[in-house]
């Protein structure tokens, strides 16, 4: 068999082959060690893990260093808009706790919007993944996709973006880091400035620090947490969290009083129920010092104004939430001193950490 | 031989039918639905339609949210079989409305199908449920802390045609504070038996609230009187529990 085997089958061409043979085996080599980017796991605050479930990291979407990184780099990329003027956060401020200072937002055109820009913190937290004021984006990475193209923000178009991007000596190879290989599609850019978004965490309020035993309330701010707390006063606990929910938030939908007939329909606009007109989501109460303008269309420019219109301003409609109490008396009829006292205690949950985290002072 | 044969013929037999049949096991859901007057209540009827207590007042509901605990059966040997721990049921959210139980369950004849509405003293833990802290169910501290049995939201009025008065049917454990330093609490969760369940095959098993009970059985609810701010009215919260006991009942369908 050998002999034969020799006769039909050179030695010269036999060791070509193995040569061959061997060559194509190193070649496969690098699959073995495929690049993966590095996991990175979202550092959970304290009292979160203490008080509240784990947050949503989507299943096609896990967190990494290089993703996040990248997310960052894109978040204050001006590239990403049309006129190469603005970026996400040209609105979304970091020393604002991630808004900007006006009412409405004006794009590159110069047109206005027509809500006030929502601050970016704990997002991951948003349970039911419903964004925006009228929770019309399902999902943070969906959710991205909108300023970008929208006419009145940055008009920017996919197709210019990733040329652009693609051009970069920067950014082939840092989406080849998040993702392993240099393709950039705006599927890609929205998820790395979703990741990064996630890593927006703002738990080092006074109160946060009050909760962990390190500082003592006034009796002003402790009073206003009991006006907070007291369905007979504030009543703002329902919606708005509670010492045990410190996202300060429900992150559901409520019609809070503020007009009789709706010129924008908030949730109703989405479902395309009558019962949900007029209804927007409740913003968390963190960081109001530094987000001001308030409510979806940025009416009221004081923290005053906002308890006043809980305390008598409420305006009778279909859809009004009962948990607005005694509308027919315009509210909740709080004292001055529990009104004042009630904002002492929601500035407590400032966290001056979270704006000024120079980790984000690079290009802002 | 055969007079040894027969009887052993006999035990082998007696043997085969006293031998225990194995158990089959099944797979149980508990569904939960609501009514007003034997109508259903949906989720599309939140602020939508109107309900009538005895032309007296007339109200919609913007919001239901209960909790029921400690779900379990007790089989006929009296042994207790754990069905859910708790469970948050909100008609908002159609995936809270039913239950599938995780483990398979026995087949059998079972004497007790129980839960609680609200939680019991001892499992009425001041945060120490972090889904139910999630989604703001916290009662707050200065009433003794620990969760809501149950949110019923709506608006009412004595005239049907103008129903805007808001009223907040929150229930909770009973509470007198006026001694803020010294509360009076009262365990008012509501323990409920739905008698026996026979369970053969692949089962729903059907709790239904009905609606109108909180409004008139025993104590007739004025609205007027008791609309809102009821968590801290004790005397509110006593007459919850009361008219609590026979909000529910329950039926089985063969199979789902």
């Amino acid at each position: 068999m050998f002999l034969s085997f020799h006769k039909t089958f050179p030695t010269n061409q036999f060791y070509g082959l193995l040569v061959l043979f061997l060559g194509l085996s190193c070649k496969k080599a690098p699959d073995l060690e495929a690049y993966t980017p590095t996991p990175y796991t979202l550092e959970i605050p304290k009292l979160f893990k203490e008080k509240l479930i784990d947050p949503v990291i989507p299943f096609d979407n896990p967190m990494t260093q290089e993703a996040i990184a990248l997310g960052e780099q894109l978040f204050f990329e001006k590239l990403l808009s049309g006129d190469r003027t603005q970026s996400c956060a040209s609105c979304h401020q970091p020393r604002r706790a991630f808004v900007d200072e006006t009412r409405f937002s004006d794009g590159i055109a110069g047109t206005f919007g027509t809500r006030n820009a929502m601050p970016l913190f704990n997002l991951a937290w948003n349970y039911d993944e419903r964004f925006a004021w009228d929770g019309k984006e399902l999902g943070l990475e969906q959710q991205a996709f909108e300023p970008i193209t929208n006419p009145d923000e940055m008009h920017g178009s996919w197709e210019a973006i990733i040329r652009r991007l693609e051009a970069h000596p920067d950014y082939p190879s840092r989406f080849e880091a998040a993702f392993g290989d240099d393709k950039i599609d705006s599927i890609r850019i929205v998820k790395a400035l979703a990741q990064f978004e996630r890593t927006l965490i703002s738990a080092n309020a006074k109160f946060d620090q009050f909760l962990n035993q390190q500082v003592q309330l006034t009796p002003a701010e402790q009073n206003g947490l009991a006006v907070f707390m007291d369905e007979a006063r504030g009543d703002c606990f329902h919606c708005h969290g509670s010492p045990n929910n410190p996202l300060w938030t429900d992150n559901q939908f409520h019609n809070n009083g503020l007009d009789t007939s709706f010129s924008d329909l908030g949730l109703g606009g989405v479902t395309g129920q009558a019962s949900d007109n007029g209804k927007f989501r409740t913003p968390s109460l963190r960081n109001l010092s530094y987000t001001a303008p308030y409510m979806h269309d940025g009416r009221f420019a004081t923290l005053e104004e906002v308890i006043a219109h809980y305390s008598n301003g409420l305006q009778p409609s279909s859809t009004i939430d009962p948990l607005m109490k005694k509308v027919q008396q315009g509210g909740v009829q709080l004292s001055e001193e529990d009104q004042a006292d009630l904002i002492a205690f929601l500035k407590t949950l400032d966290d001056p950490q979270f704006i000024n985290n120079s980790r984000f002072n690079i290009n802002n | 031989m055969k007079l040894l044969i027969y009887p052993l013929i006999v035990l082998l037999i007696f043997a085969s039918c006293t031998k225990e049949q194995p158990k089959k096991e099944i797979v149980l859901k508990v569904k939960f639905g609501h009514f007003w007057n034997d109508f259903a209540v949906h989720e599309q009827d939140l602020e939508n339609t109107t309900y009538a207590i005895d032309e007296k007042f007339y109200l919609n509901f913007s919001r239901l949210r209960y909790l029921i605990s400690d779900l379990q059966l007790e089989s006929e040997d009296g042994r207790l079989l754990n069905i859910n721990h708790y469970h948050l049921v909100d008609l908002s959210d159609l995936s809270t409305l039913t239950i599938t139980i995780p483990q398979s369950v026995e087949t059998g004849k079972y004497k007790h199908l129980r839960f609680r509405l609200g939680f019991e003293d001892s499992d009425n833990t001041d945060g120490a449920y972090n889904d139910l802290n999630a989604t703001s169910w916290n009662v707050p501290e200065q009433l003794g802390g620990g969760y809501h049995f149950m949110q019923l939201d709506g608006k009412y009025g004595t005239d049907p045609d103008v129903i805007t008065d808001p009223f907040n049917y929150h229930f909770i454990r009973a509470v007198d504070a006026t001694d803020p330093d010294k509360l009076i609490l009262e365990d008012t969760s509501i323990p409920i038996d739905l008698g026996a369940v026979d369970l053969q095959k692949d089962v729903t098993i059907h709790i239904d609230m009905k609606l109108e009970q909180w409004f008139k059985n025993p104590v007739d609810w004025d609205l007027n009187t008791w609309n809102t701010t009821l968590m801290p009215n004790f005397n509110a919260q006593k007459a919850m529990h009361q008219n609590g006991q026979n909000v529910f009942e329950f039926s089985q369908n063969l199979p789902d």
